[in-house]
């Protein structure tokens, strides 16, 4: 029988990485969603998906998930420079 | 030599334009009735007056005749906007920029010699307007009554397509004018940020990939079919 091996949290994350840099962006959300079941109240991994919302476009969903990792962060500069870049749109 | 600008009527609109215009390095003539909206930019502009702007002895005596361009924008007061436009053509200023606060008012400036008439409420308003009817649109520039260009998310069925395999001109007939790429990159801190790349002008065999904004002009109504897309 074969047995499926789940992804971890790394894996996820390294995936959801991997596809984020090669602008595969609906793939990176997926990846990143995923990874947020596992570990809800990660801020790297909220704002790396805030980051693939942004790269596809979908500019609400981006800077709700930048918020929330500044709620869970708030010291990510990164997030805040995000969400002010992504204010006028 | 800077090209020399008058902005009559410092409210909102007419003080950002002076700002923008002295931003840019121009010479900036600002004229208002009210001292206070004066004296806030009397340290920019190349000139202030407080004036009303309907004496034309007074206009002429402070050289408006001299400006390249007069930008009028005296609030909702219509008849003063009507009577200052008339005195700068009068006086022979090359080209009056009127704000005007309803089509009504709009013809009767340009009847009267107004070179360019503006609505910017009514442009601010169709622009935020189509924002709302697509959040995928990110910019919207009318340029006439039929065309526009506008700024939008690439939909779905258009990624890993060719400008030739989309065949936008033949089909919906849009111009392409520009492509915005996202590349992802790593940041110095080692963190994934993006850089944005702008394909000016792009070929036939440039393709479109997720997350391209692209930059299309076309009538409204075809724009709006790809915005529906």
């Amino acid at each position: 029988m074969t047995k499926k091996i789940k992804p971890d949290l790394q894996d996820l994350k390294e995936l959801g990485q991997f596809y984020l840099l090669n602008g595969k962006f609906s793939e990176a959300i997926e990846k990143f969603k995923l990874a947020l079941k596992l570990k809800p109240d990660d801020a790297d991994i909220y704002f790396q998906l805030g980051l693939a919302y942004e790269g596809a476009c979908y500019i609400n969903e981006a800077k709700e998930m930048f918020r929330k990792t500044l709620e869970l962060d708030n010291t990510m500069k990164e997030a805040v420079e995000h969400l002010d870049r992504l204010a006028g749109k | 030599m800077a090209k020399k600008f008058a902005v009559i009527g410092l409210g909102r609109f007419g003080s950002a334009v002076a700002r923008a215009l002295v931003e840019k390095g121009f010479e900036v003539m600002v004229v208002d009735i009210d001292e206070n909206e004066v004296s806030g930019l009397s340290e920019l502009a190349t000139q202030s007056l407080v004036l009303d702007a309907t004496d034309e002895k007074g206009l002429k005596d402070a050289g408006v005749a001299d400006v390249e361009t007069a930008i009028v924008s005296v609030g909702q007061k219509i008849d003063v906007s009507i009577l200052v436009t008339l005195i700068l053509k009068e006086l022979g200023v090359k080209e009056v920029v009127v704000k005007a606060v309803n089509s009504l008012h709009g013809t009767i400036l340009k009847r009267i010699g107004a070179d360019r008439v503006i609505f910017p409420e009514r442009e601010m308003a169709l622009r935020l307007a189509e924002s709302f009817v697509s959040p995928k649109i990110f910019d919207y520039i009318e340029l006439s009554p039929t065309h526009s260009v506008i700024e939008i998310a690439a939909p779905k069925t258009f990624f890993g397509k060719t400008l030739k395999e989309l065949t936008l001109r033949e089909s919906q007939k849009v111009n392409v004018i520009a492509i915005k790429k996202k590349i992802p990159i790593i940041t110095e801190k080692g963190v994934p940020d993006f850089k944005e790349e702008v394909n000016i002008a792009p070929g036939a065999d440039d393709e479109i990939a997720e997350g391209d904004i692209l930059v299309l002009l076309g009538r409204y109504e075809n724009l709006e079919k790809i915005g529906r897309m």
